[in-house]
């Protein structure tokens, strides 16, 4: 059945629909927080969101330029389109369900009500009013559509009202934006804890923004626009400024997607399908209130603690712990591993901040993707270029979504006096990496931070990601040659531990599987455990369906998409794939093969996709210190001991839960988390 | 501060290394490599461009933020092949000293190659898998390739070949590079540019060959000789199997099988020819590669003087033997030329707080008392012009051109005696010309005491005593003409320096008035 090619793989669109399905079923889970729940309904939408605008816009685009060569999974992009429009209607419904019919009950026998505004309380509707005429209606904008007036252009992701209006010429439809500038969710007075959504009390009031007119009708709607950015780099003189213009743009892609409120009338659905371009197959109708990413702000909100899952948080790293404050003095003393959330990610920042203050620091580069609004790193480097460190940053320009965000922030730290270099050309600067550069009593010494999450010290307590210290001169030399290389500076150099994307990570992936094959057809023991969020990529499958059918055991912790069909008969006997989905999202990526009982063992910012390792720079470094080898089996050990948050793939591609028994519950986050609090305890005791 | 960087501007390459002088020698702090096309295009149209001007600036200037890094504020850059042999060398250089603010020192190609050398014989010489005795040494470039013989004791014989691997490659063009000739075309080529100097190989002695250089990377890597070893070595049957093989390949055949870019491919041909030419004149069954960076050399010489001025000083008995093959070669008197030597250095010694010249003029001078005598042949017009020109055309291991011009210039003043106050040439530099004529008083004081090439006097010795320069010798033979001409010889000397030579003679053998 597999080897006529076609059903090898998985197709990359559904598998990452079943992993999407995976984080509903967080949602879905009754045995956990009620706001956790919501959390993860929020997390879904979030993700659907993403989907439509890079992936399913992408599949449009290629329909639109006539390309239908099937993928590895013999699909066609019109077939995957139509199996992602089946999918992704069924989990909305399945969303909805869960939203409206589990959890907003559960909010509102604990008080927490979103009412309609035909629901108020007379109070109620006079402070909804008075919210309305005060803050709300002058920032409104009613947009009429007629011969003169064509459909307006609607920003990606906006929430919208549509409105039929009469006169006595006839009917016309309008459009009114519901503003971002203010918060959606409106809290009401009274007893408990109400609210209105914003779009509830433009609905109600919208006639008065039509005088003379009558107003018919009013539903919200949603569109989802293409949003992935066309920049052109070869012909780029200014990269900053050409992405700047494509963000602007973004908003303005095409629609792929309309999300409307079951109760639009047909005909309005029909107009907007007609307006928008979309086929029926990229309309959604939902059961509740659009949007549902905002109920991530609701299940984070502080009053609602009583309703949420007792937060795990991040601990102490023990190795610190007798260095005080001194990150450079721990370092010295050997390599060290972090293990976030359960090791906290202030170390990491404290080794910037007291890189920008100390007198013997003479330079800090860095690599930038993703950081949070505020971050604390971006701080200590405007500081420590103050304090006249050469301090370089690479700051990838080109992270999908976070591009506004990065280049306000790569301005800052120009001015500021840092040297900053936006990306490569054709390439997105992916790897993680900080280099400190010491001037020391015996000689230059060079502390070296790698690791396979970003430096944003917020989702640093929601990833699980791992990263090591180390001032080995060999580690140092390669992330220097890594800048170097970087900054333009020098060709590729030959490393001397890592390895790099584009450059020989893949060989080195490659050769690592080919060699336990090998061993493992001489009768060498032969295992590989990897732990990633996807496996996507033909070659790296293939050798791994080979390395099975050798006899090697193969364990894939992959989060989200697998693209490897595991479990098959004479193609992928010995390859077990589980996905962990839980309270923290599983981020890091650690690569363990046997190696004949020497176990070689790396952490990359790279997954096994073509994108990680053809088209974007990315490191991928050995642990080699004896101690934290231990721990990164012991990392990968506990991981694959998980049962309650874990999906086992089937030969099928679909995912099952572990069976739980009354003795096998067993997580592993809590699991990290406990562990990290021990250590932490046993390096206090050892201190007094 | 015991740390320093140097970038050196390479044919192919721009190199950056920072490093410190430890307890435990030089450490490495950073090396970096930036392709450039500096070879190319002084190679082929004979003028860097404007644009590539800028691009070396550029990379410059990468590199001072670079030694910023390392709070290294003082770099210094130097050149070689490529920038020596640009016709528009001064504009170059005038260009990226305002554009980056530092100088470029350019290395003539003697001093380039004499830091190769000196390491290599080091090597030689102090490690116990090497036997002293002779070895066929090559340096191969990008832009020439230097060969020597080193004798056992010293290196004796060398001639610098304009042909490196990028030169080659860029004289030959893509056409013959492609054809299925060139490897025959390379062997012919290269015998034809070393034939001259095979006559003073000894085949049959020389069971060792070393080289060095870039290209020799390409070779390590090539044939994964990588072991991170200095050294490193390859069996003459094996390299012949690889020969073949890289011969009868495509540049993409060698890509794939060799793990090398197309560049490299084009090259590695070239650069495996010039290794069989230097196995071919020896009977070595290995091929020694010898892994030295330029970059190390001049990073040595920044960091560590004392060792650096050592190493120059243990140069210098190459350049001496180099000098007395030369001088035996064009048939000066041997036991003159000895003699002269002898007696100019004993001189030279003794009135040292007198002359106030240094180490680097002993030295110059010396190879001149070697060399004075050189081109008796017959029927010779125009001696003094022909002596002249060979001195600044001759390959002395270790002599840059200015050395060959001051050594060609005290010959000719010694030649014309203190008649002539005039120079060969009008870039005899300002400070060099008292130097020169300095040097040449001694020499022709010296040569006095030999003017019949027979050796009169022995056991001279040479005592300066206020202010007097007593030469005392001993001898059982009239010298009247030795005599005569060194009187002639010391009122030069006196009006030179003050001093005023005396001769001594003992055994009862009086000078004759």
């Amino acid at each position: 059945m597999w080897t006529n090619g076609t059903e090898r793989y998985i197709n990359r669109e559904l598998s990452w629909l079943d992993f999407n399905w995976r984080v509903l079923e967080e949602a879905q889970d009754r045995s956990e927080a009620v706001m956790e729940r919501l959390k993860f309904i929020a997390i879904t939408a979030s993700n659907l969101d993403e989907f439509f605008m890079v992936r399913v816009a992408g599949l449009l685009d290629q329909i639109a330029v006539g390309y239908d060569k099937k993928d590895p999974a013999g699909l066609s992009p019109k077939e995957q389109l139509e199996k992602i429009s089946v999918e992704t209607h069924q989990m909305m419904d399945a969303l909805y369900d869960c939203l409206v019919d589990e959890l907003m009950p559960i909010m509102e026998k604990e008080e927490i009500r979103y009412l309609a505004y035909g629901q108020l309380s007379s109070d109620q509707k006079a402070y909804a009013d008075g919210y309305f005429d005060e803050v709300v209606f002058p920032i409104l904008t009613p947009m009429a559509i007629d011969t003169s007036r064509p459909f307006p252009l609607l920003a990606n992701k906006s929430l919208n009202v549509a409105i039929w209006i009469a006169h006595d010429e006839g009917e016309k439809f309008a459009v009114v934006q519901v503003p971002t500038v203010v918060d959606r969710l409106i809290s009401l007075p009274g007893p408990g804890m109400d609210h209105i959504m914003l779009e509830e009390v433009i609905k109600a009031r919208v006639h008065e923004l039509f005088g003379g007119y009558e107003t018919l009708d009013a539903y919200a709607f949603r569109i989802t626009r293409n949003g992935d950015l066309a920049i052109d780099e070869d012909e780029a003189e200014d990269l900053l400024i050409e992405i700047e213009k494509s963000i602007k743009m973004r908003k303005w892609g095409a629609p792929v997607r309309m999300e409307y409120e079951a109760a639009m009338p047909r005909v309005m659905v029909k107009y907007l399908k007609k307006r928008l371009d979309l086929h029926w197959d990229d309309i959604y109708e939902t059961k509740g209130p659009l949007d549902p990413t905002q109920w991530m702000a609701v299940s984070m909100d502080k009053r609602f603690r009583h309703l949420q899952k007792k937060a795990m948080k991040p601990n102490d790293v023990a190795d610190f712990i007798p260095h005080g404050k001194d990150v450079f003095a721990a370092i010295r003393q050997g390599d060290i591993l972090l293990h976030h959330p359960y090791d906290s990610f202030d170390p990491v920042v404290r080794f910037v901040e007291q890189a920008a203050t100390d007198p013997k620091v003479l330079a800090i580069k860095q690599t930038l993707y993703r950081v949070s609004a505020n971050s604390p790193i971006i701080k200590a480097l405007v500081k420590a270029a103050e304090n006249g460190k050469q301090v370089t940053v690479l700051v990838e320009l080109k992270a999908r979504f976070d591009e506004e965000n990065n280049i306000i922030w790569a301005k800052r730290l120009e001015k500021a006096g840092c040297h900053v270099i936006y990306g490569l050309t054709g390439l997105k600067i992916h790897c993680k990496t900080i280099l400190v550069v010491r001037d020391e009593e015996d000689g230059i010494r060079r502390y070296v931070h790698m690791g396979t999450g970003n430096y944003n010290d917020s989702t640093a307590k929601l990833y699980t990601d791992t990263g090591m210290f180390t001032c080995r001169r060999n580690f140092a030399a390669d992330i220097s040659a890594l800048f170097n290389s970087l900054t333009g500076y020098a060709k590729e150099p030959n490393w001397r531990k890592i390895a790099a994307a584009p450059g020989n990570m893949r060989r080195t992936f490659l050769r690592s599987i080919e060699n336990e094959t090998v061993n493992a057809r001489k009768g060498v023991p032969a295992r590989i455990i990897c732990k990633m969020n996807s496996l996507v990529d033909e070659e790296i499958i293939d050798r791994l369906y080979e390395a099975s059918q050798a006899g090697v055991r193969i364990d894939l912790i992959i989060r989200g998409i697998c693209c490897l069909r595991s479990g098959v008969e004479g193609l992928s006997d010995n390859i077990r794939v589980y996905s962990i989905v839980g309270t923290f999202l599983e981020h890091s990526r650690i690569y363990y093969f046997h190696d004949g009982g020497g176990g070689r063992m790396y952490m990359s910012s790279a997954d096994w996709m073509p994108r990680n390792l053809d088209r974007r720079v990315e490191i991928m470094f050995p642990i080699v210190a004896e101690d934290l080898q231990k721990e990164v089996e012991q990392i990968l050990d506990i991981s694959l001991r998980e049962t309650v948050k874990m999906r086992v793939q089937q030969p099928n591609g679909k995912y099952k839960p572990v069976m739980l028994t009354a003795d096998n519950h067993f997580n592993s986050q809590v699991h990290f988390h406990e562990r990290a609090m021990e250590k932490v305890r046993k390096a206090l005791k050892h201190k007094q | 501060m015991n740390r320093a960087a140097v970038i050196y501007i390479g044919s192919r390459v721009l190199q950056f290394y920072a490093a410190e002088l430890t307890e435990d020698g030089i450490e490495e702090l950073e090396f970096v490599e930036s392709n450039i096309a500096l070879g190319h295009e002084s190679f082929t149209s004979g003028r860097i461009q404007l644009q590539t001007i800028e691009q070396v600036a550029n990379r410059i200037k990468d590199f001072k933020r670079l030694a910023g890094d390392y709070g290294i504020e003082d770099l210094q850059v130097f050149g070689t092949t490529a920038l020596r042999e640009a016709r528009n060398r001064e504009f170059v250089l005038d260009q990226l000293s305002f554009e980056t603010g530092l100088e470029v020192s350019v290395f003539e190609d003697a001093e380039e190659k004499m830091y190769f050398y000196n390491q290599i014989v080091e090597i030689i010489e102090g490690q116990e898998s090497f036997a002293k005795e002779p070895a066929l040494i090559a340096y191969v470039g990008t832009g020439n390739i230097g060969v020597t013989h080193y004798s056992g004791e010293a290196i004796h014989v060398t001639q610098n070949i304009p042909l490196g691997t990028l030169r080659l490659r860029e004289k030959v063009g893509d056409s013959l590079l492609e054809s299925e000739g060139f490897a025959s075309f390379l062997d012919d080529y290269l015998d034809n540019a070393v034939h001259l100097f095979k006559r003073y190989i000894p085949k049959e002695k020389t069971h060792q060959v070393l080289v060095a250089g870039k290209q020799t990377d390409l070779l390590t890597r090539a044939f994964q000789l990588d072991g991170g070893d200095r050294v490193v070595s390859l069996d003459r049957k094996t390299f012949e199997e690889r020969y073949s093989h890289i011969k009868a390949s495509t540049p993409e055949q060698i890509v794939a099988a060799y793990d090398l870019t197309y560049r490299e491919a084009d090259i590695l041909l070239p650069a495996m020819a010039i290794f069989r030419k230097m196995l071919q004149m020896s009977k070595a069954q290995t091929l020694t590669v010898i892994r030295l960076r330029f970059v190390d050399l001049l990073m040595n010489r920044l960091l560590n003087d004392r060792s650096h001025r050592k190493e120059i000083q243990d140069f210098n008995r190459h350049s001496i033997a180099s000098a007395r093959r030369l001088g035996r070669q064009y048939n000066h008197i041997v036991d003159h030329a000895q003699m002269v030597e002898s007696l100019a250095l004993q001189i030279f010694d003794e009135t040292k707080k007198v002359h106030g010249l240094g180490r680097v003029d002993r030295f110059r001078m010396q190879l001149a008392a070697i060399l004075h005598g050189i081109a008796g042949f017959e029927d010779t017009k125009a001696y003094h012009q022909i002596i002249y020109d060979m001195l600044r055309n001759f390959n002395i291991v270790g002599l840059r051109e200015r050395d060959l011009l001051i050594i060609a210039e005290t010959v000719h003043k010694f030649l014309h005696g203190s008649k002539e106050d005039e120079f060969v040439s009008p870039s005899v530099p300002p400070k060099q010309k008292t130097r020169i004529t300095k040097m040449a008083a001694i020499l022709l004081l010296a040569e006095s005491l030999d003017q019949s090439r027979t050796q009169k006097f022995q056991d001279c010795q040479v005592v300066h005593k206020k202010g007097d320069l007593l030469v005392k010798a001993q001898t059982s033979v009239p010298y009247e003409l030795e005599g005569w001409y060194f009187d002639r010889a010391a009122k030069w000397f006196n009006e030179i320096f003050g001093v005023n030579p005396k001769l001594e003679i003992k055994r009862g053998y009086k000078h004759v008035d």
